[in-house]
C-alpha cells in the first residue's frame, strides 16, 4: 500500500556473523539496520580492532565498548562471546549453524576452512546455507591468502595511481572507498541468494572481492588502455564528458566551489555571472591544455571575489551544477542533509547519546531500524537460552571452561 | 534460462550516467535490463566534450549486457507503451530529475497502481525531496556537498575529486543493494516499494572517522598531501615515489595490524648498503605511533630516499625475495594482466566495434550459479522487435506505424 511504512525487509533472516573490522562490520550492519537477526560472534582472546583503536580523547585504549566508530559500523547486532578455538565451541557452532539463514565473514581466505566452518563444512550441517566472504584479492587465485586494507584495493585497481594531481604524488582520501563499496555488494549479493534459495531451494556461497569491484568502478579507464596509446595520467578534477569543471576558490579561507559546465547553455551562464570577456564554448571545447589551464586561472581570481554559496545559488538558480565544498560536519548539518536526516541519535551505554550514521538505502516501504550497537558479550547469555537452547547450569559450565570468552 | 540469483527479474532501465552502473550489476546476476532510449539512442552514446579519446566507449562500457528498446516517453503513445512494459517488470531503474516522470504520469504512484509489485529505484544527486530537490548535480558536485571532497588533495591546492565517477558507482551499487532487499522482501508481502538513493548522502555515510573526530573532540579535517590523514591521529606517509611508480606501504611495515614487514626492507636496505636506522627500533613491538617522533622522521627520510633509487621491477623482486611487504601502486591496465585475475576469469573478451575488448564481467561471484556472458552493450533499438512484438504482442504493421510516427 503506497504511503504506509512495513516493518523490515530482512525480518526473520538469522545471519550468523563473524565478520570485523571495516568490510566485515559494514556488510553485516546493512543487513542488520533492515531487520535481519545478525549475531556477532566474538571473543576476547582475538578482539576486533575496531573495539580497540583509541581514535577520540573519550576512549580508553584498553576498553571494547566506548568507540565511537564502533558504534556506527556495528548498530543492529547482538553480540555473543566465544572461543573458537575451544574443543567445546564445536557443539555451538553446530547449533548455530542450524539456526543460521546466512555465515558472513572476512577472515584471509581459509580461515574459515581451518575453523572447520567451510562452505562445505556448513552446507553439511544446512545443505541450503548462503555463505557470504568479503576479501581484498577474493577467496580463489594465486594471491588469495594475502592479507589487505583499504588502500591495498586502491594500490592494485588503478585507483591510486588515478587519485590527485598529474605533477605530484597520488593521493589518498581521508574517507575510504573500496572498505566501504564491497559491503554494499555482500549485503546486496546476501539479499539476492536469499531471493534465490526462496525461489529455487539452493543456498550458495558469495565470493566478493575488493580488486574486482574497484577494477569495475574505474573499467571505463581500463578499457581506454586498450585503445590509447601512452600512459594513464591522473586527470585531477576534470571530466571527460563535460564542457568544464573544476574547484574554484572563494572570498573565504579554504572555500572552494565546485562548478561541472555539461554544455553551451551552462557555459554561457557562468561567462555571464562572472562578467568579463569570456572565449565562446566553442572555444572552450577545443581548448589545448596549456590554454584550458589559464582559462581556469581566470576563472579562479573571478570566482575569488565570491561568497561560496552565494555563487552556488546564482549558479544554481539559473541550472548549473555548482557545490560549496564542505566538510563532514558542515555536510550532515547542511540543509538537504539536515532535512533528509542523515543521523540518529541513539543512546550510547558509554558515550551517551549520540548521532549514528543512517545507513543511505532509503527503502520508502520498509525503511531501516537501527539499534545501537552491542558491548562485547552483551547478549552471550540471552542467546545461550533463545537461540542455542542451553539451560542456566549449562550456561555457567560454559563460561567456567572459557568456552564462552 | 540462466541459473543465477536474479535470473527471470525484468528491469526496465531509465538512466543517464548518473545511474547506469545499477543495470550493470543487475545484469551480471542474470536480470534482463531493458534500456529505454528516444528513438535515435540515448544522447550519451556519443561523448559531446571528450577530447582525447573514443567518444562511444564509456556508454559502452557502462552498458554492457542490456537490451535497448527506443521509446519516445514525452509522446502519450510512447508513455503507454511503457506503462504496459511496466505490468511486465519487476524493477525501474531512473536518475531523471526528481518529479520529472510523475509529471509525464509514469511515477512511482502511477506505476505502481498498475503493478503493485513493481519496485522502483531513483537515484539522483540529492534524493526525491528536500531543499536541493531541484538542484543540478553531477559527480563533483554531490562529493562536494556529501563532505567527501573539500578533505582529499594538498593544502596548497584546491581539493581533488576521486578518479573516475566513484561516488556516482557507489550510489549505483546502493541502489543495487536496496534493489536486492525489496526483492526479497516482496517475495513475502507481494508488494514492491519505491526506493531513494542520493549520491550525496551515499558521499558522506563513508566519513565516519572525520565525523566521530569532529562530534566528540572537535577536531576539523585538513588536507594533507601525500600523507594519508583521517581523525586525530598523526598524518603519515603510505605512498614511496621509486624511479618508475610508487609503492604503497605503511612506515611502519603493518598492514592494519599483524606482524611488521619492516625486518624484510630492513633486511633489503642492509644488502644494498643503504643508511638503515630501521633497525634502530625492534619491529616486534614497535609500531607507526609508538615510535619516538625523530626516529620515525629519520626512518621515513631514509626509506623514501631508498625507495626513490628503485624500480618497480626491483621492488616486485624484494617483495618476493626479502618480504618487504607492501603493495606496488598498478596502473589502469596492469589488472587484465594480472595471472590472479586471469585464473578467476575475471575479464572477459567483449565484441566493440571491430574489435574485442577485455573487460571485467562479474562483480561477486556465487558458487554454483552461471557466470555472466559477454554481451555487449546494443545498438539503439536493436530488441524493439522482441520486446513490442514478442513481449507486447504488437504486429510488424503496428510496429512501423509507431516508427513512423516517432514513438519508437
Amino acid at each position: 500500500m503506497a504511503g504506509s511504512v512495513d516493518s523490515a525487509p530482512l525480518g526473520g533472516v538469522n545471519v550468523l556473523d563473524f565478520t570485523w573490522a571495516l568490510v566485515g562490520s559494514l556488510s553485516a550492519k546493512h543487513l542488520g539496520d533492515y531487520g535481519a537477526n545478525v549475531i556477532k560472534v566474538e571473543s576476547m582472546t582475538r578482539p576486533c580492532v575496531s573495539r580497540f583503536i583509541k581514535q577520540v580523547s573519550v576512549s580508553d585504549r584498553r576498553n571494547p565498548n566506548d568507540k565511537p566508530w564502533f558504534a556506527n559500523l556495528n548498530t543492529s547486532k547482538r553480540s555473543f562471546t566465544l572461543d573458537l578455538k575451544h574443543p567445546k565451541a564445536k557443539e555451538i557452532l553446530r547449533r548455530f549453524v542450524e539456526w543460521a539463514d546466512v555465515v558472513t565473514e572476512n577472515f584471509s581466505p581459509g580461515t574459515m576452512d581451518r575453523l572447520g566452518l567451510g562452505y562445505e563444512s556448513l552446507k553439511q550441517i544446512k545443505p541450503d546455507i548462503i555463505m557470504a566472504s568479503g576479501s581484498v584479492y577474493g577467496q580463489t587465485g594465486p594471491l588469495a591468502k594475502l592479507p589487505g586494507i583499504d588502500v591495498t584495493g586502491a594500490a592494485l585497481s588503478g585507483r591510486l595511481h588515478l587519485s590527485g594531481w598529474p605533477d605530484r604524488v597520488p593521493v589518498i582520501p581521508a574517507v575510504p572507498y573500496g572498505d566501504t563499496l564491497l559491503p554494499k555488494f555482500i549485503a546486496g549479493g546476501v539479499a539476492a541468494a536469499l531471493d534465490y534459495r526462496r525461489r529455487t531451494g539452493k543456498g550458495t556461497h558469495i565470493d566478493a572481492s575488493m580488486y574486482e569491484v574497484l577494477v569495475h568502478q574505474l573499467a571505463y579507464e581500463h578499457a581506454r588502455t586498450e585503445i590509447e596509446d601512452g600512459e594513464p595520467v591522473r586527470t585531477a578534477n576534470h571530466c571527460g564528458y563535460a564542457l568544464f569543471q573544476g574547484v574554484f576558490p572563494c572570498a573565504g579561507e579554504d572555500d572552494w566551489l565546485a562548478i561541472t559546465i555539461f554544455d553551451t547553455t551552462d557555459w554561457q551562464t557562468l561567462a555571464q555571472t562572472l562578467s568579463g570577456d569570456w572565449p565562446m564554448a566553442q572555444q572552450v571545447a577545443v581548448m589545448s591544455n596549456d590554454d584550458m589551464e589559464a582559462l581556469e586561472e581566470r576563472v579562479a581570481t573571478a570566482t575569488g571575489a565570491w561568497d561560496a554559496r552565494d555563487l552556488m545559488n546564482r549558479l544554481q538558480s539559473k541550472g548549473v551544477a555548482a557545490g560549496v565544498a564542505l566538510d563532514i560536519e558542515d555536510a550532515v548539518a547542511d540543509i538537504q542533509m539536515a532535512h533528509r536526516g542523515v543521523l540518529k541519535d541513539l543512546h550510547h551505554p558509554e558515550l551517551g547519546t549520540f548521532g549514528h550514521q543512517e545507513t543511505p538505502f532509503r527503502l520508502r516501504r520498509t525503511p531501516a531500524a537501527m539499534y545501537r550497537a552491542p558491548n562485547i558479550g552483551e547478549h552471550t547469555d540471552e542467546i545461550c537460552r533463545e537461540v542455542l537452547g542451553y539451560t542456566d547450569e549449562e550456561i555457567t559450565a560454559l563460561k567456567d571452561e572459557k568456552v564462552l570468552a | 534460462m540462466s541459473n543465477q540469483l536474479l535470473s527471470g527479474y525484468r528491469v526496465l532501465d531509465l538512466t543517464d550516467p548518473m545511474g547506469y552502473h545499477c543495470g550493470r550489476i543487475l545484469a551480471s546476476l542474470g536480470a534482463e535490463v531493458i534500456k529505454i532510449e528516444p528513438p535515435g539512442g540515448d544522447m550519451w552514446r556519443r561523448l559531446p566534450h571528450q577530447r582525447d579519446s573514443d567518444t562511444q566507449l564509456l556508454w559502452y562500457v557502462c552498458n554492457t549486457a542490456k537490451k535497448s528498446l527506443t521509446l519516445n516517453l514525452i509522446s502519450q503513445s510512447g508513455q503507454d507503451l511503457f506503462r504496459r512494459l511496466t505490468a511486465k517488470a519487476d524493477v525501474v531503474v531512473e536518475s531523471f530529475k526528481p518529479g520529472y516522470l510523475d509529471e509525464l504520469c509514469l511515477g512511482y504512484e502511477d506505476l505502481s497502481a498498475i503493478n503493485p509489485a513493481l519496485i522502483m529505484a531513483s537515484i539522483t544527486p540529492f534524493g526525491q525531496d528536500g531543499p536541493y530537490r531541484e538542484l543540478r548535480g553531477s559527480e563533483l558536485v554531490a562529493s562536494a556537498l556529501g563532505g567527501v571532497l573539500k578533505g582529499i588533495g594538498y593544502p596548497d591546492r584546491a581539493p581533488v575529486k576521486e578518479p573516475g565517477d566513484a561516488c556516482i558507482f557507489d550510489a549505483c551499487a546502493a541502489a543495487f543493494t536496496a534493489i536486492s532487499f525489496a526483492l526479497f522482501e516482496r517475495g513475502g508481502s507481494n508488494q514492491g516499494q519505491h526506493i531513494d538513493i542520493s549520491v550525496q548522502e551515499v558521499a558522506a555515510a563513508r566519513n565516519t572517522v572525520c565525523l566521530i573526530n569532529w562530534q566528540f573532540d572537535g577536531t576539523p579535517h585538513k588536507r594533507s598531501g601525500d600523507l594519508f590523514s583521517n581523525g586525530s591521529l598523526p598524518p603519515r606517509r603510505f605512498t614511496w615515489k621509486l624511479v618508475d611508480g610508487y609503492i604503497c606501504r605503511a612506515l611502519d611495515g603493518r598492514l592494519g595490524g599483524g606482524a611488521s614487514a619492516n625486518p624484510g626492507l630492513s633486511a633489503w636496505m642492509d644488502a644494498e648498503g643503504a643508511d638503515n636506522p630501521l633497525k634502530k627500533a625492534d619491529w616486534k613491538t614497535t609500531t607507526l605511533f609508538s615510535l619516538d617522533s625523530d626516529l620515525r622522521e629519520e626512518i621515513d627520510a631514509a626509506i623514501e630516499a631508498f625507495f626513490r633509487t628503485k624500480t618497480v621491477a626491483e621492488v616486485e623482486a624484494a617483495i618476493e625475495k626479502h618480504q618487504i611487504g607492501g603493495t606496488l601502486v598498478r596502473k589502469p591496465g596492469d589488472a587484465v594482466k594480472d595471472p590472479h585475475l586471469q585464473e578467476r576469469g575475471f575479464f572477459q573478451s567483449f565484441r566493440y566495434g571491430q574489435r574485442f575488448l577485455p573487460l571485467p564481467s562479474y562483480f561477486i561471484d556465487a558458487k554454483n550459479t552461471d557466470r555472466p556472458d559477454a554481451v555487449p552493450a546494443p545498438e539503439p533499438g536493436q530488441d524493439n522487435a522482441d520486446l513490442l512484438g514478442g513481449l507486447l504482442g504488437l504486429s510488424r504493421g503496428e510496429i512501423e506505424q509507431l516508427e513512423q510516427q516517432g514513438v519508437v
